[in-house]
């Protein structure tokens, strides 16, 4: 979804617990994923957003 | 006649590449360090390298020197105001020893505000410590009001971290983000997240490493407070991923 300049991404995780510091590893693992499905997309998109940004080579 | 020019926060990172500039080409600011380090004689910066990582960790600055015909290293340790990470300074001086065991002379320093160091028993594992300030009178000798304009950036600095919160660990939210960390580092290497330091309660900050050929600025952080442990925003991207 994206609005003027900004892209949003919604994606289903599982809900914290109130003690969000017990998060599994797996938990912790699925939000990494979701990190890095992130990076890729953005690194893959650079251009549209970072124009300026990107490496001549 | 000099513009009004509303200074910016610095970053740590900022205030690298201001002193990379200044250590390669103000001869004042390599004086504060030499004499710092009780030398003798003056040296000029030939090359000066940010963020240099090697199996023992990162320096911050990497700076090789000409004194007198010889060649040597600085180790720059910059700190505004984040804590030391575990063994950091001793891994500083490590460093050093090391490149000295090859014959060319290495000192390790830190620069950070006067408050930082004052009475910073970590600080003692460094060869010489810089202060902010002392940068900022070098800088400003100048004269010019360009050299003027760059040591406010860095008084401004100084100013910052005195108004900054002080952490007061908490013990399990470290350990949460030192085991987010290692999943990190060795499953999902890409993403390139940073070691994390002590952390407070509410600690919801990821801070991951980009290629710097993309953006020099790579801090993923939350703009507000949340109950789950990652809220990302890419700001220089405006992609966002809440979650």
């Amino acid at each position: 979804m994206t609005s003027g300049t900004t892209a949003m991404f919604r994606v289903l995780v599982e809900k914290p617990s109130k003690g969000w510091v017990d998060l599994t590893d797996e938990q912790i693992r699925k939000s990494l994923k979701v990190a890095e499905s992130l990076l890729n997309f953005y690194n893959t998109h650079a251009q549209k957003f970072e124009p300026a940004k990107l490496p001549s080579a | 006649m000099p513009t009004e020019v509303v200074l910016p926060r610095l970053y740590e990172r900022d205030i690298d590449v201001l002193l990379q500039e200044e250590l390669i080409f103000n001869e004042a600011v390599c004086d504060v360090f030499s004499s710092a380090l009780g030398l003798k004689a003056p040296f000029r910066v030939s090359e000066c390298s940010l963020s240099v990582v090697d199996g023992s960790g990162e320096t911050d600055l990497l700076a090789r020197f000409l004194i007198e015909g010889k060649s040597g290293v600085l180790l720059i340790e910059n700190k505004i105001d984040a804590a030391f990470q575990p063994m950091q300074p001793e891994r500083y001086k490590a460093r050093a020893n090391k490149m000295a065991a090859g014959g060319q002379a290495a000192y390790c320093l830190l620069i950070a505000p006067t408050r930082y160091t004052g009475g910073n028993a970590a600080a003692t594992h460094f060869d010489a410590c810089v202060s902010y300030e002392d940068v900022a009178r070098a800088i400003g000798s100048q004269g010019t009001e360009r050299g003027k304009h760059r040591a406010s950036l860095l008084l401004r600095a100084v100013h910052q971290a005195k108004s900054s919160y002080i952490v007061i660990p908490a013990p399990e939210v470290t350990m949460m983000w030192q085991r987010i960390y290692e999943i990190a580092r060795t499953e999902f290497q890409p993403l390139r997240m940073k070691a994390p330091t002590d952390k407070r309660r509410e600690f919801v900050v990821a801070d991951f490493q980009r290629k710097s050929s993309i953006a020099d600025n790579h801090r993923l952080e939350s703009k507000k407070r949340c109950r789950g442990p990652i809220f990302l925003e890419r700001s220089e991207a405006q992609a966002r991923s809440l979650f």
